[in-house]
């Protein structure tokens, strides 16, 4: 083995020497804990964590900041095939509203991605900027795709707000779907762009989960496994 | 004497007390601003080569500042200068009346980069009220976490922040001269870090794809991986408490963790190397960057990193085992050092609100400290914080920092300080690898890759924005060897069985108690001053090294660090309209200070646990002139 081959075999290494293996999915809950409906991501990861998954999917709570995320993922390149993003993120669109999106790697002017860096490096967690420092630093897979929910509250609290709280059904069904099934119906997008999915009221999304049930309910291993 | 303003003297043993005779010792009139905004505004209408430059937000800093100044382009100088904080952080408001135990939790969250230093000071604060004391284990933990602490800040601020100031991306843009010359100019410690030109160095401080900037970014790993072996988090640890850690501790923690620390002995020594050659390098282009940022050196620091087997975390004890700290506490009024004591430091502090969002409080509750010294009404133990956003203009109101001020002097807080401070003091106890010379201090850096160095700071005649950088450089050395030194601490008490790290306390239910946690941020000086009554926290202040830097104008229209900085700044950019003129010696300057504004707008609604995080943004577009 020649040695920069060697450097390459030990870059897609975890620590006990076994080589990283793709065909992971990660399903993420981003955004600052403890302020209601910013904080869907991270609240709902227990509740994802408790359905039954196939083996190669994980959840994780990644409210640790952009730049560990990105850092944290440049220690197992390749390993996650499909990355799923869940979010409070405020829009000004309509409160409650549920949007999902394929993340299309389109990246701002290289002074819009050094403040992005500024701030998370200074304790800014936000979708946004995970989104764009993932795209620039090159740790996303393939495939990445973001479920966004408008929040009605943002006040310091765990509680989500009625409304948001009402949509947990079809927020976990949306993730879950997007997890297990294909991504080609989403429309790719740049990050935050309303027009990308337009609004779903709460009510409507769960018909339209219901209306993409098309999607089959395939163990996700062997869709991922397709799709490579 | 340390006082020139206050009316405080002391007794041959050391107490101070009022000057008798002295009707209204606290008392002031207030100068109205009136008459300068007059000015400003008839030199605005009147000249087209005066103009307002804002930088609202001023970008690559941490947190919400806004920056406002009035430059006269023609020559070349800086006219007035208003700096704003533009987000409120509630703290104050936000502890009043919970349990003393969870100040440290809750506090903590005042800042995301300063991630660990809140929860710290809080600690010691509740020490002083509860009281109790940390076994020495304990604490030289919290010393090598806080060293591990500055790892992730300084780097940020010296490659990822203010270092892209000096990159050939501005450089070229702004002065190619400058940047010119920087290409044909040798770097003298090209031997150390390995860059032949200063050319070479800017070209590297490039944001997002220089090899400084990226390393930086590394380095924030390296540092949060080391702080969590200890801390188990980071930000906002949850094993840094009242009495100590509540952390498990093994002898693989500590080799894990020196893993870490042997990275950081090589990097301190090129980072100090680059940042000489570059502030070098500028002083000889120009000598009239010498002035960029430029201003008195009047600096205050509490010091940091107690001594494990001096600290008690008493008040009646903390002028001993302040001076025993690894940085040695101190007041530098016009580059002299004129106090190594924390009570003499401490009651000099005072807090004003003229021009800021809040309104003056009433009857003050303390004249005293706990050992007797007289304390202003304007003191934090006396300070209520009231909200009151209005009158937005420059004479009036126009920022959410206050206006400390230390014997009424506008005070700097800088990290450069632990520096200057502990090279002049003599006081230091520490000496494996620090030594003072009065004028100077001397690191001996052990080998790693490169062999062992002594690295020597040298107090520099003139303060300015440049040496800001370079203090801040020589600042990371000091941490290194100050973590060794306590990795060493730790070592030897593990060997001889001393294994506690906390120690156990009652939570004070009745009376009156009342504490002051004297610590520091990355950028500086930080106190937290609190009083319990009947086990709740009754008062809770927060004065970070920030609230000094980028105060408003005091009562008597001094302004601020950065404000007064600015204004001393000459314009040496070059540009031949306004359109091409974009600031960067006066971003240079603000950006030196590494500002860290409070970063999260946080309102708490009386009578109720609700908390608002938005509308109380005052952002300076709609301020008036």
């Amino acid at each position: 083995m020649t040695d920069r081959a060697q450097e390459d075999r030990v870059d897609r290494c975890d620590k006990g020497g076994r080589e990283y293996q793709g065909g992971h999915t990660l399903i993420g809950g981003v955004g600052h804990p403890f302020l209601r409906d910013v904080s869907v991501g991270p609240t709902l990861v227990p509740a994802l964590q408790k359905l039954e998954w196939p083996e190669g999917v994980e959840i994780y709570d990644i409210h640790f900041g952009p730049i560990h995320v990105m850092q944290w993922l440049q220690e197992k390149p390749g390993y996650y095939s499909r990355i799923i993003l869940l979010s409070g993120v405020t829009r000004n669109r309509e409160p409650g509203a549920v949007y999902t999106y394929r993340w299309n790697g389109t990246l701002p002017a290289a002074d819009e991605i050094q403040q992005r860096v500024c701030e998370a490096v200074t304790g800014i967690i936000g979708l946004d900027n995970l989104l764009i420092i993932g795209e620039y630093f090159g740790v996303w897979p393939a495939e990445v795709a973001v479920i966004e929910v408008e929040p009605c509250e943002e006040e310091f609290g765990a509680e989500l707000s009625d409304r948001v709280a009402a949509a947990v059904p079809a927020i976990l069904s949306s993730v879950r779907k997007m997890a297990l099934g294909p991504l080609d119906g989403l429309p790719a997008s740049p990050f935050g762009v309303q027009a990308a999915t337009g609004v779903h009221d709460v009510s409507n999304f769960t018909n339209e989960i219901q209306d993409r049930a098309s999607v089959p309910e395939t163990p996700a291993g062997s869709v991922v496994e397709a799709q490579r | 004497m340390c006082f020139k303003n206050l009316p405080i003297e002391f007794d041959a043993n050391g107490k101070a007390y009022l000057k008798e005779g002295v009707r209204n010792p606290y008392s002031y009139e207030t100068r109205s601003l009136d008459e300068q905004a007059d000015r400003i505004k008839d030199l605005l209408e009147r000249n087209g080569h005066i103009k307002s430059v804002n930088f609202d937000p001023v970008t690559r800093v941490a947190g919400a500042l806004a920056f406002h100044s009035v430059v006269d382009l023609k020559e070349r100088r800086v006219i007035e200068t208003n700096s704003m904080a533009t987000l409120f952080r509630g703290y104050e408001v936000i502890l009043k009346g919970r349990d003393p135990r969870d100040a440290a939790f809750i506090s903590s969250r005042a800042c995301g980069v300063c991630g660990g230093v809140h929860s710290t000071v809080s600690a010691l604060c509740m020490e002083m009220a509860f009281p109790v004391a940390p076994p020495p284990l304990g604490i030289a933990l919290r010393n090598l976490m806080m060293a591990l602490e500055f790892w992730y800040d300084n780097p940020l601020h010296l490659f990822l922040l203010a270092g892209p100031d000096y990159s050939q991306a501005i450089v070229q843009t702004t002065n190619p001269e400058v940047w010119e010359k920087a290409r044909h100019t040798p770097a003298p410690h090209a031997e150390v870090h390995g860059y032949k030109t200063v050319g070479d160095i800017m070209t590297d401080l490039n944001p997002l794809t220089g090899a400084l900037y990226l390393a930086g970014l590394a380095m924030t790993r390296t540092a949060r991986e080391a702080y969590v072996l200890i801390g188990a988090k980071y930000p906002h640890p949850e094993t840094v408490i009242p009495g100590g850690m509540s952390t498990t501790i093994s002898l693989t923690v500590f080799n894990e963790v020196y893993t870490h620390l042997r990275q950081l002995f090589d990097y301190c020594k090129k980072t100090a190397c680059i940042w000489d050659d570059i502030v070098d390098f500028f002083y000889d282009a120009n000598p009239d960057y010498k002035k960029t940022g430029v201003r008195p050196a009047n600096m205050i620091d509490t010091g940091i990193w107690d001594d494990p087997f001096s600290y008690d975390g008493t008040y009646a004890n903390c002028n001993e085992w302040g001076e025993r700290r690894w940085a040695t506490p101190g007041v530098i009024v016009d580059g002299q050092l004129v106090t190594t004591k924390l009570q003499a430091l401490n009651i000099g502090l005072e807090e004003f609100v003229e021009h800021s969002y809040y309104e003056n409080w009433d009857t003050p509750r303390f004249q005293t400290d706990p050992v007797g010294n007289p304390i202003s009404p304007y003191h934090m133990w006396n300070k209520e914080t009231k909200p009151r956003p209005v009158g937005q203009n420059w004479r009036e109101k126009y920022s959410w920092s206050t206006s400390p001020r230390w014997d009424r002097k506008v005070m700097e807080a800088e990290c450069s300080a632990r520096l200057w401070n502990t090279a002049a003091g003599g006081v230091l106890p520490h000496t494996r690898f620090l030594e003072p010379t009065g004028t100077s201090l001397r690191m001996h850096v052990p080998e790693s890759t490169l062999p062992a160095m002594d690295m020597e700071w040298h107090i520099p005649d003139v303060w300015n924005a440049f040496e800001r950088n370079r203090g801040r450089a020589y600042h990371l050395v000091m941490t290194t060897v100050v973590a060794l030194d306590n990795w060493l601490v730790c070592m030897d008490l593990l060997k001889q069985g001393k294994t506690q790290v906390h120690t156990p306390f009652e939570t004070p239910r009745k009376g009156s108690q009342i504490g002051v946690g004297f610590w520091g941020a990355g950028r500086g000086f930080l106190t937290h001053h609190a009083t319990i009554d009947h086990g709740a926290l009754s008062n809770y202040q927060i004065l970070t090294p920030s609230t000094f830097n980028a105060s408003p104008k005091d009562p008597w229209g001094q302004p601020g660090p950065y404000e007064e900085s600015v204004l001393n700044t000459p314009i040496l950019e070059n540009f031949s309209s306004e359109a091409e003129y974009k600031g960067i010696d006066i971003l240079r300057t603000i950006r030196s200070f590494d500002p860290c504004m409070p970063c999260t707008t946080h309102v708490h609604v009386s009578g109720s646990d609700r908390v608002i995080t938005r509308e109380v943004n005052t952002c300076a577009c709609g301020i008036d002139d």
